[in-house]
């Protein structure tokens, strides 16, 4: 389960790296298809975490699970605060990227010059970008422990469970093969 | 002339219909204490069932990550219709919205799934309120309106949105979408649609220079 939602992390820094390049290139088109990869990717990452792993992590604590043996686990403030803001950052990168997708779209379909100006658009992908490497660094330094943590029984139904969000790509993307060294959809 | 009764039923319709159109809205500012207000006023254990999972479920992360552009689950109509003008598609619902004083409160677009059932529960608000006044002709009116929009709008889409939210993972708006689907109905002109793209059948979808 860990090792799935880390592996997700890394291919979605390539998808964002072809975003980044896209973006200086000008093109809106190329920006759009980017853009609208990366973000339908990162909603399944969203999905699954809100869906399964954040309510599986949230169950067990609120039933104490840091009272069992042998096993170091936060208390249960910790963890809603820590859910709490993660959840907060899924609903800023959701809002900010399905606002970028509009915009994209429109200026996709105006007419006039060919290369567009990006560079306030790229700001707002810095930020972004930021805000995701700091959300990443508490899910992969704290949530996905704990996640491993579950009862073990309840693991690979869990791990079932994100895998099948994880590969739910939305059918306008099946057949895209993916190759980050290349900075290439 | 109306019983009490049968203006009860109305009034139970426009909090089944709000409470619809609330749990398709995005989760933000007061949602969580509209939702819990309007459950209480209804007895659909489906929609009851649904405004309790969206209590722990809902966020609006998730909500964007359903319905924003490109989402598996596309909330608006213009989405689902894509032989229809879109700017005839606004102007139309926009034309309903102003000849019933109709003026939805949130930012969505009037073709949103959210602001079409928020339009179905004023309808029957005001079919309600117009057989509280005597007034039989205006609530005729309203009745054939909502039936109109019914099967002229929200049929177009529901059928569609219902199946995608089923596949979503996302419960309450899976049970929400059922709840709508029996409603609404399926859409009675679904083969009619077939017949409208100048490119709608198979292998038409292509033209070759010189050939038109």
């Amino acid at each position: 389960m860990q090792e799935l939602l880390t592996d997700d992390h890394l291919e979605l820094d390539g998808l964002l790296d072809c975003l980044f390049l896209a973006l200086g290139n000008g093109n809106a088109t190329e920006v759009h298809e980017h853009l609208d990869l990366f973000w339908a990717r990162l909603a399944m990452h969203i999905r699954a975490e809100n869906l399964h792993l954040f309510p599986s992590i949230l169950r067990a604590a609120r039933s104490g699970w840091q009272d069992r043996p042998g096993v170091k686990l936060p208390v249960l403030d910790l963890v809603e605060k820590t859910i709490r803001n993660l959840d907060n950052d899924h609903s800023f990168f959701m809002r900010e990227l399905g606002g970028a997708v509009k915009q994209v779209f429109d200026m996709k379909n105006n007419s006039g010059e060919k290369e567009k100006d990006f560079s306030p658009m790229r700001e707002m992908f810095v930020e972004l970008r930021h805000r995701l490497e700091i959300h990443n660094e508490v899910e992969e330094s704290l949530v996905y422990l704990w996640g491993e943590q579950l009862d073990q029984a309840d693991l690979p139904i869990l791990s079932s469970k994100i895998q099948k969000e994880l590969q739910n790509l939305p059918p306008r993307f099946q057949g895209i093969e993916t190759d980050f060294s290349s900075g290439e959809v | 002339m109306k019983t009490t009764i049968q203006k009860n039923d109305l009034l139970h319709e426009a909090a089944k219909w709000r409470m619809i159109s609330l749990l398709l809205e995005c989760p933000v500012g007061d949602w969580q204490r509209q939702v819990e207000n309007i459950a209480d006023e209804i007895t659909d254990p489906q929609l009851k069932k649904a405004a309790e999972i969206a209590r722990v479920e809902a966020t609006e992360g998730l909500y964007h990550s359903i319905f924003a552009p490109g989402g598996p689950a596309p909330a608006r109509e213009v989405s689902y219709r894509s032989w229809v003008d879109p700017g005839y598609l606004l102007s139309e619902l926009s034309a309903f919205y102003t000849a019933f004083g109709f003026r939805p409160q949130s930012s969505d677009t009037p073709d949103h799934i959210a602001v079409e059932t928020a339009f179905m529960a004023y309808l029957k608000l005001k079919e309600a309120f117009a057989y509280e006044c005597d007034d039989g002709e205006k609530a005729d009116i309203t009745a054939k309106a909502a039936k109109m929009f019914n099967d002229g709008h929200l049929a177009k889409m529901t059928e569609q949105i219902t199946k995608c939210l089923a596949a979503s993972g996302v419960e309450y708006l899976a049970l929400t979408s059922a709840a709508l689907y029996e409603k609404v109905g399926r859409d009675k002109d679904k083969m009619v649609r077939q017949i409208l793209p100048v490119l709608g059948e198979p292998g038409e979808d292509v033209f070759e220079c010189g050939t038109i």
